[in-house]
């Protein structure tokens, strides 16, 4: 049976009308949920280093590329943000690493002065709860004070039930520690 | 016109009798994915029944617009740009349960249960009984998950919504947050509500409602009497 004119046209005609309509719906909505935080310190942040070192007067290092403020990573893997405080010698290093979860290990290693790790702080986790969830708890997060770049992660006890988590955050602090130790200089404006 | 008793029962019947989950066994893969913890389960839910309630009005308002060539199509450009909404929204106000949810706030788009609807009911439906449906469907669908989220997180975590649950907290069964456990709490699930609906399985096995009949012809019937 030979088909209308109309029964050839109507059908794409109304599922392109329908999807320029819902292409125009989300652009909308992206327009009014959208927040750029690229190279800004968030609230979260701000909580994430009042928890390691108290209060202080915490910058993000930013570099300028192309007119965007981006933050200063030093191109090293899972490092999203360097945050310090210049007056007290402190620096932050937040990190995305691996767990169970890909990326599920989203943390703030800071160092103190003295140059070794005085806290951790979770952005946030998505590690299975009630088993990885568990690397939050100080009894796990307190093994890492101290610890120095070139360290023995070693003598670090893994929570029951979570190993990849845990060896995930051995990892992550132990990246960070590197990080920081190779480029101290520079993230305190020396050389 | 739709009486008052009939868009009643549009609403109720996705709450326990006709539950998209527990009843009608659709939407399975978030149900045991999500509900590690209740507060997942809620935010997955009521995910659903925003896309549910806006894809039933939309689809029941264009229903004589579209035709019936390019029907699915349509369909899945409305939900999935509901899904979209819904994840900028989210992304944008609850970025900690948008990372929970991860893949699965995309996924609700090829869920069955809002394809479903929008086939069987708003395609055929005035625009407020559907809205109502996929209302009553949604709500039933949180429900589940959240039943599911409640049990899984108190029995596997000994925590509620983040709260401490004296002696159950120091014993953990971590089992009912793994997938194991989430397949068991669904069992158990599904057998109460089929106890307190009276579902009993049929005496004789017959080719009525079976989907194979027109296939089979009732040979499985013969080979089992010999």
């Amino acid at each position: 049976m030979k088909q209308s004119v109309k029964e050839l046209i109507m059908p794409p005609l109304v599922l392109t009308i329908i999807c320029a309509v819902v292409c125009g719906l989300l652009v909308t909505a992206h327009d009014a949920t959208y927040v750029d935080n690229t190279g800004i310190l968030t609230k979260k942040l701000r909580t994430g280093c009042e928890e390691i070192f108290g209060g202080g007067e915490y910058e993000m290092l930013v570099t300028e590329e192309d007119g965007k403020r981006l933050p200063v990573t030093f191109g090293e893997k899972g490092v999203d943000s360097i945050i310090v405080d210049k007056a007290a010698g402190n620096c932050l290093i937040e990190y995305t690493g691996d767990g169970y979860k890909k990326d599920g290990l989203h943390i703030l290693v800071g160092f103190g002065s003295d140059g070794a790790v005085s806290g951790i702080s979770f952005i946030s986790i998505g590690e299975t709860p009630g088993l990885g969830t568990k690397v939050q708890e100080d009894s796990f997060t307190g093994q890492f004070i101290g610890y120095t770049a070139g360290g023995n992660l070693d003598n670090i006890d893994g929570v029951t039930a979570a190993t990849y988590s845990s060896k995930g955050m051995k990892a992550a602090v132990g990246s960070c520690a590197e990080i920081y130790g190779s480029h101290r200089g520079e993230i305190f404006g020396g050389e | 016109m739709e009486n008052k008793g009939s868009v009643w029962g549009e609403f109720t019947k996705g709450l326990i009798s006709q539950n998209p989950t527990l009843v009608g066994l659709l939407g399975m893969c978030p149900t045991l994915a999500v509900t590690t913890l209740a507060k997942n389960g809620i935010g997955m839910g009521l995910a659903t029944t925003f896309v549910l309630v806006c894809s039933n009005i939309v689809i029941s308002s264009l229903k004589k617009v579209i035709p019936k060539a390019v029907r699915l199509p349509c369909f899945i450009v409305i939900i999935a740009g509901f899904v979209t909404v819904i994840e900028f929204l989210m992304k944008g106000f609850l970025p900690e349960l948008y990372d929970a949810l991860g893949v699965f706030l995309s996924l609700i788009t090829v869920n069955c249960i809002i394809l479903g609807r929008a086939e069987a009911f708003a395609s055929k439906n005035g625009v407020f009984a559907s809205a109502l449906d996929g209302l009553g469907m949604g709500l039933g669908f949180t429900l589940a998950l959240f039943l599911m989220g409640s049990l899984r997180e108190i029995i596997g975590t000994g925590s509620w919504f983040g709260m401490k649950i004296p002696v159950l907290c120091d014993h953990p069964m971590t089992v009912f947050i793994m997938p194991a456990g989430g397949f068991f709490v669904l069992g158990m699930l599904i057998a109460l509500v089929n106890m307190f609906a009276g579902k009993k399985p049929p005496k004789e096995i017959s080719c009525e409602g079976c989907p194979s009949a027109a296939i089979c012809k009732g040979q499985c019937r013969e080979e089992a009497d010999e």
